[in-house]
């Protein structure tokens, strides 16, 4: 067991992201050259565009660009850069001498981002990034320009997060895009956005965003770390940064909370938390986390108080439910009957005594056919999902109490079981309680009852010591904080929640000073 | 990481070698009575008394009991098995020799005593249901008048069994009549020093009928009297047990009869004059005209001439119910001793279940009644 | 000071309310009743004044000796020789008294749960939660107590809610019949269920603010009193004190008074949340022995092989105790133990420090 905190990984590397081994050396001078050494590198791929060109009007001086096929944008490259770059009228060549390519930068390409480059390993890095590289004969620096282009997936609503009131816009897979997103919502001057690459060989961009003045500086500082920590290959998505991240892989539980849609994320921002978004991932991911936040909907804040609270509540019910009625289920009627309204014990007994199973390999069976039927349905296109879910739900269950392979008891409890596992708004929850319920229904079946308080009691131990970047876990609820529990099982009215969350570090507590007309609440 | 997870095979795997599912009974394989009788031994010819040898096995209680038959092709809906014993824990151990399925009393609601056990002394019966945890203490208890095991064997058509007719019997005659419901835990706490149970009496009669037929008046844990229904409200009045019920009234003047719905209160004051302990006891009824069938409109007059018919009445019934009380069984059956054992109990603890406490002791009645509506018409 | 076993003044307070709230006090109606009758309740607000004036005691102790944690503390009064023999002796208090509660607890359990199951079984299942949780460390058991503080204000009115439907007022009276010698021994019975307190000597240097320790600690005493009360004068009303006496735990029994429709059986639930409150009696004093230990053998950080030796032994002694019969008999030894381990060696220390550096010295 340990108990003394991990430090990261490599704390002692904290580099940039290792390259693959490429020679740093300064590029020769002249254009000829520069192909043959880019030659290794850049001639054995098919989608790099080399274009031979005559660099201004009159003086025409051979110069090439190179970059990516459908990564940057044609038509802008053509009428911006292209275009001004050989019609550029140079002064005479005498009065040129080295400034050239400075010249170029801010005079040549009409384009909103234009650097130079001078390393052979910048430049490659530049084109495998997307970016469009200039060489000029006779000199060693390199024109690169950002005209990124291409086909992208359009904003469009964001399909696990789906909401009624609030706005329908949700991530995409380009990192920009999804900063802009954010940028659009919050015009604060103070908020940061930082960019770093992970990943030796994918090179993916990582943002991490965070508003200055409230955000910790201990929690940014600690997340750069972490994040340079890390030395992969490459990550695909979003999710392997979090795993590389997180402080407890073996807990059940999810560690860090993610989200698809701007509107949540800026809120984040707003309590002091960490926002990183990784390209090529609709998703973005925060710290520091709380287990909270998995049952807070972006709904519950968007709707009246009132409506907000009581569906705060359910989902808290619906997560207990989720994980503890078939243990309940099996608590009850293999150990405790007398728990049970005699009304309702006959007909189940009855139903039961049909059945060859004990109610454990009952509830196995049910839970394992449901668990099947969501996981087909999950990568089923919607209209067969749909279909495959009614199958199961309806004529499985049907044939199964009509050949007496379970009871129309146990197929009511899995299919509640089910439903309140989907009450939860984001993923990491729901795939918490569908993990949790395996283990107590193993439990619950030896033991009952006693069983049922001893699993979640361990649960809450365990709950109460995950912590991670200064912030408890199970806060509000443990430490307990008075302040933080009006957003926690209840949703206050926001004029009220005059303070940001106290479990969260962050260096500036207050969130609005009392501007509610009446300040009471009652009227 | 690697302890982590020795820590983890440690922890799955003990939870495997414990999983012995000692206590896993499942619902299917359980019997359940769910209503119980407890009889004097008899010595019918079908009762199964083969099962039991031996000195310490001479049977002497009759133990009967009503299962649910889980079966969907069963003829009947329940089993009615009577077990002799010599006590009624040790008939647990008979049972299993006839059904082997886990026992389980927890749901058992409703337990009966034939009137010859009760007169015996119920605590010795009883005393396997307060040790058992699983045996709730609101468990409904009911004198038979003759054997319980005639009442469970009653046919029930109408209803889904008889456990469910008893119950429903039992639970709130305080409803609508003068009849207590008393659990098995009021029954306990009423055999504290200065306090003795009374107990519903149901009665067999007609064809395949139970009903209520008044109250069980118990001294400690023995029956003492039986009250018929009659004599039961002014008993329970005076016991001050929160009941409500109807009341027949006659106004002579205007030649009619009706009824009144009243509930009752019980105030009792306690002194010491010398030696002799004063009762005052002060029982209040309110409620309303349910039945008043004259041209007439009821004035302030008329609800006085009632109100004074039935205060007559209930003066009446209660001080032959404390005359009795005081003569003949010469015990504290209208729970007024506690008042004094809450100012001298020191004193008193010892002798307040003497014949002579309660006999010497002098009881002030007062009884008054206060109509408060009379519905929808004047 | 410690990081990972720093708790604030709230998590003392129901620390001090957990380390006190346990099986004995399901059974503590019915015993004092048989002492003191209807005075049940007197007796237990006589004996909370017991543990306050512990409370003040090792609190002037801790703050006269701040930043010391106890064995620096007891090193520093007794010597170095003394001071270790006294914190063996005072881990050694802690863990035998808590294996007499693991056993009752255990039994307790498979009288109302699970009849047929091993005794073993029953005490390893729960020694796994203690340990996991002592292994946490100090923190996490704070924030432990923070949340089963309030499943034991539910179970409260759990059992006030059967008191409401079928209580006689006339059970706890005459007020003023009470002699001497019967208040001495119901007050001495109820030392045993207010054995905890004494926790507070190794937790002192453990809470972040030393200003705070004392209201919190003595806010913790009087939330376990006054559940104390609750529960005693709640059994009192139902059961009278004639009858309570012969009810092993009336606690619980009055829970099956009550008929409420839907939740036919009230114990159950209540249990279902009580096992989380006795064990929490359990995870505090293994967790104060296995630090007060370990901060002998200074391996604060790293205490875990302490914590499972400590489990390993409270799991074993839970075994010993043969019957219930004999748990009580040690129950009331153990309220003896807990006046002389408890009481009056903080007391002692408390006097030997005066003498030795004066009473208004800071040490």
């Amino acid at each position: 067991m340990r108990i003394i905190p991990r430090k990261p990984a490599s704390s002692k590397d904290q580099t940039q992201p290792k390259s693959a081994g490429l020679p740093e050396d300064p590029m020769p001078l002249s254009l000829k050259e520069k192909n043959e050494i880019l030659a290794p590198y850049l001639d054995k791929n098919e989608d790099i565009n080399k274009r031979d060109f005559m660099l201004g009007l009159e003086l025409k001086i051979p110069a090439r660009a190179v970059f990516l096929n459908q990564v940057v944008d044609k038509e802008t490259f053509q009428r911006h850069v292209l275009e001004p770059l050989m019609k550029y009228p140079f002064p005479v060549q005498d009065e040129l001498g080295t400034a050239l390519i400075s010249m170029l930068t801010g005079s040549g390409p009409s384009v909103s981002s234009v650097k130079t480059a001078q390393t052979l390993k910048e430049i490659i890095h530049h084109v495998f990034d997307g970016l469009l590289v200039v060489f000029v004969d006779g000199y060693r620096e390199a024109l690169v320009v950002d005209i990124h282009g291409g086909e992208f997936r359009t904003v469009d609503e964001p399909p696990g997060e789906r909401t009624t009131r609030g706005p329908r816009e949700g991530f995409i897979e380009n990192l920009d895009i999804n900063i802009s997103m954010i940028r659009r919502r919050l015009r604060d001057p103070k908020l940061v956005v930082k960019k770093t690459m992970v990943g030796r060989r994918t090179r993916t961009p990582v943002a991490y965003l965070y508003i200055e003045d409230i955000a910790s500086e201990e929690v940014v500082k600690d997340l750069r770390q972490r994040i340079d920590a890390i030395d992969v290959d490459g990550i695909m998505a979003s999710g392997y940064l979090e795993q590389f991240l997180e402080k407890s892989p073996w807990s059940a539980f999810p560690q860090i909370w993610s989200s698809e849609r701007p509107d949540r994320l800026a809120s984040k921002l707003l309590e002091g938390r960490v926002v990183v978004i990784v390209h090529g991932t609709p998703l973005a991911f925060t710290v520091p986390t709380m287990a909270l936040e998995w049952f807070q909907a972006s709904e519950d804040y968007y709707e009246r108080t009132v409506y907000g609270s009581v569906t705060r509540f359910t989902r808290f019910i619906a997560f207990f439910l989720a994980v503890s009625l078939p243990s309940l289920y099996i608590a009850l009627f293999s150990f405790h009957p007398e728990l049970v309204p005699f009304k309702l014990l006959l007909p189940v007994a009855q139903a039961r005594s049909q059945v060859p199973f004990p109610v454990i390999i009952e509830v196995l069976i049910q839970e394992f056919i449901i668990q099947l039927t969501i996981e087909s349905g999950l990568r089923l296109p919607g209209a067969i999902g749909q279909t495959v879910g009614v199958v199961a739900g309806i004529i499985l269950g049907q044939a199964a109490i009509a050949a007496n392979l379970a009871s129309p008891a146990v197929i009511i409890v899995i299919s509640v079981t089910t439903i309140a596992t989907f009450v939860m708004p984001s993923s990491g929850m729901l795939l918490a309680s569908r993990i949790l319920r395996l283990p107590l229904i193993f439990v619950c079946g030896a033991f009952g009852i006693y069983g049922f308080s001893l699993a979640w009691l361990f649960i809450v131990i365990h709950v109460s010591s995950l912590e991670d970047f200064k912030t408890p876990y199970y806060a509000p609820f443990a430490p307990l904080r008075w302040q933080d529990v009006k957003d926690a099982a209840i949703r206050a009215p926001l004029w009220m929640m005059n303070k940001r969350p106290a479990s969260i570090p962050v260096s500036n507590l207050t969130r609005q000073v009392k501007t509610h007309v009446d300040g009471q609440g009652d009227q | 990481m690697l302890k982590k997870l020795l820590s983890m095979t440690l922890l799955i795997s003990s939870c495997f070698i414990l999983s012995g599912c000692w206590d896993s009974k499942d619902v299917d394989r359980l019997a359940f009575p769910i209503v119980a009788s407890y009889d004097m031994f008899q010595d019918d010819p079908d009762s199964m008394k083969q099962l039991s040898s031996g000195p310490l096995e001479e049977p002497r209680v009759d133990v009967t009991v009503v299962f649910p038959n889980l079966s969907a092709k069963a003829a009947n809906k329940v089993t009615v098995e009577t077990v002799p014993a010599p006590t009624v824990g040790y008939a647990r151990e008979k049972r299993g020799l006839t059904a082997p399925e886990f026992y389980v009393t927890g749901f058992n609601k409703v337990i009966l005593t034939g009137e010859d056990l009760a007169r015996q002394g119920l605590q010795q019966p009883m005393e396997s249901l307060y040790r058992f945890p699983e045996v709730p203490l609101n468990m409904l208890l009911a004198v038979v008048e003759g054997r319980g095991k005639d009442i469970l064997n009653l046919k029930t058509d109408n209803t889904d069994n008889i456990a469910t007719f008893l119950y429903t019997l039992l639970r709130e005659p305080d409803k609508h009549n003068f009849i207590p419901v008393v659990t098995i835990n009021e029954f306990d706490v009423n055999l504290a020093p200065g306090r003795n149970p009374v107990v519903p009496l149901i009665k067999t009669g007609g064809v395949n009928q139970a009903f209520l037929s008044g109250v069980a008046v118990f001294k400690k844990d023995r029956l003492l009297a039986k009250l018929d229904i009659h004599d039961t409200r002014p008993l329970i009045l005076l016991r001050g047990v929160p009941a409500q019920g109807y009341f027949p009234f006659i106004l002579e003047g205007e030649n009619l009869q009706g009824s009144a719905l009243l509930r009752n209160k019980r105030k009792v004051k306690v002194e010491r004059q010398e030696d002799v302990y004063v009762f005052k006891l002060e029982v209040v009824l309110e409620g309303i005209i349910t039945e008043y069938p004259s041209e007439q409109r009821i004035d302030q007059k008329r609800l006085k001439g009632v109100e004074n018919f039935i205060t007559a009445e209930v003066e009446n019934e209660c001080r032959q119910i404390i005359n009795t009380m005081q003569k003949e069984w010469k015990t504290d059956c209208i729970d007024i001793s506690k008042y004094a054992l809450a100012k001298w109990r020191r004193e008193l603890k010892e002798r307040v279940d003497d014949e002579q406490f309660i006999s010497q002791a002098r009881i002030e009645l007062d009884v008054k009644v206060k109509i408060t509506n009379y519905g929808e018409r004047r | 000071m410690s990081s990972i076993h720093q708790i604030n003044g709230r998590q003392l307070t129901y620390i001090i309310t957990g380390g006190q709230v346990g099986t004995g006090l399901l059974a503590l109606p019915s015993l004092l009743s048989q002492e003191a009758g209807q005075h049940a309740w007197m007796c237990i607000l006589l004996g909370a004044l017991v543990p306050f004036i512990n409370l003040l005691v090792i609190d002037k102790l801790g703050s006269r000796h701040s930043g010391l944690n106890m064995v620096e503390m007891l090193r520093q009064i007794l010597g170095k020789v003394g001071g270790t023999i006294a914190v063996v002796a005072f881990a050694g208090y802690l863990i035998t008294s808590i294996t007499v509660l693991v056993n009752a607890f255990a039994r307790f359990i498979q009288v109302y749960m699970l009849p047929r199951t091993p005794l073993w079984v029953i005490i390893f299942l729960g020694m796994i939660c203690v340990v996991y949780a002592g292994l946490k460390g100090g923190r996490v058991v704070g924030r432990i107590n923070e949340t089963l503080f309030f499943g034991m204000v539910l179970s409260m009115f759990f059992i006030v809610i059967p008191a409401y439907y079928s209580h006689e007022f006339t059970n706890l009276l005459p007020l003023g019949e009470l002699n001497a010698s019967e208040m001495l021994r119901g007050t001495l019975l109820t030392m045993y269920t207010f054995a905890g307190v004494e926790i507070l000597l190794v937790l002192y240097s453990q809470v972040d603010k030393a200003e705070e320790v004392k209201g919190a600690a003595l806010r913790g005493l009087g939330l376990s009193t006054a559940t104390y009360l609750i529960v005693t004068i709640c059994c009192l009303l139902v059961f009278g004190p004639d009858r309570i006496v012969h009810y092993t735990w009336p606690g619980v029994s009055i829970l099956k008074v009550a008929q409420v429709p839907v939740i036919e059986r009230f114990e159950f639930y209540f249990l279902a949340i009580w096992v989380g409150i006795v064990l929490r009696r359990a995870i505090i004093p293994v967790f104060s022995s296995a630090l007060t230990l370990a901060q002998l053998f200074k391996m604060e950080e790293r205490s875990a092989p302490i914590v499972l030796a400590v489990g390993i032994i409270v799991f074993s002694g839970g075994l010993l105790v043969p019957s219930i019969a004999v748990n009580y008999i040690l129950v009331r030894y153990f309220a003896l133990a807990y006046l002389v381990m408890g009481f009056a060696f903080p007391l002692t220390l408390l006097l030997i420090s005066w003498l030795r550096q004066g009473v208004n010295a800071n040490a």
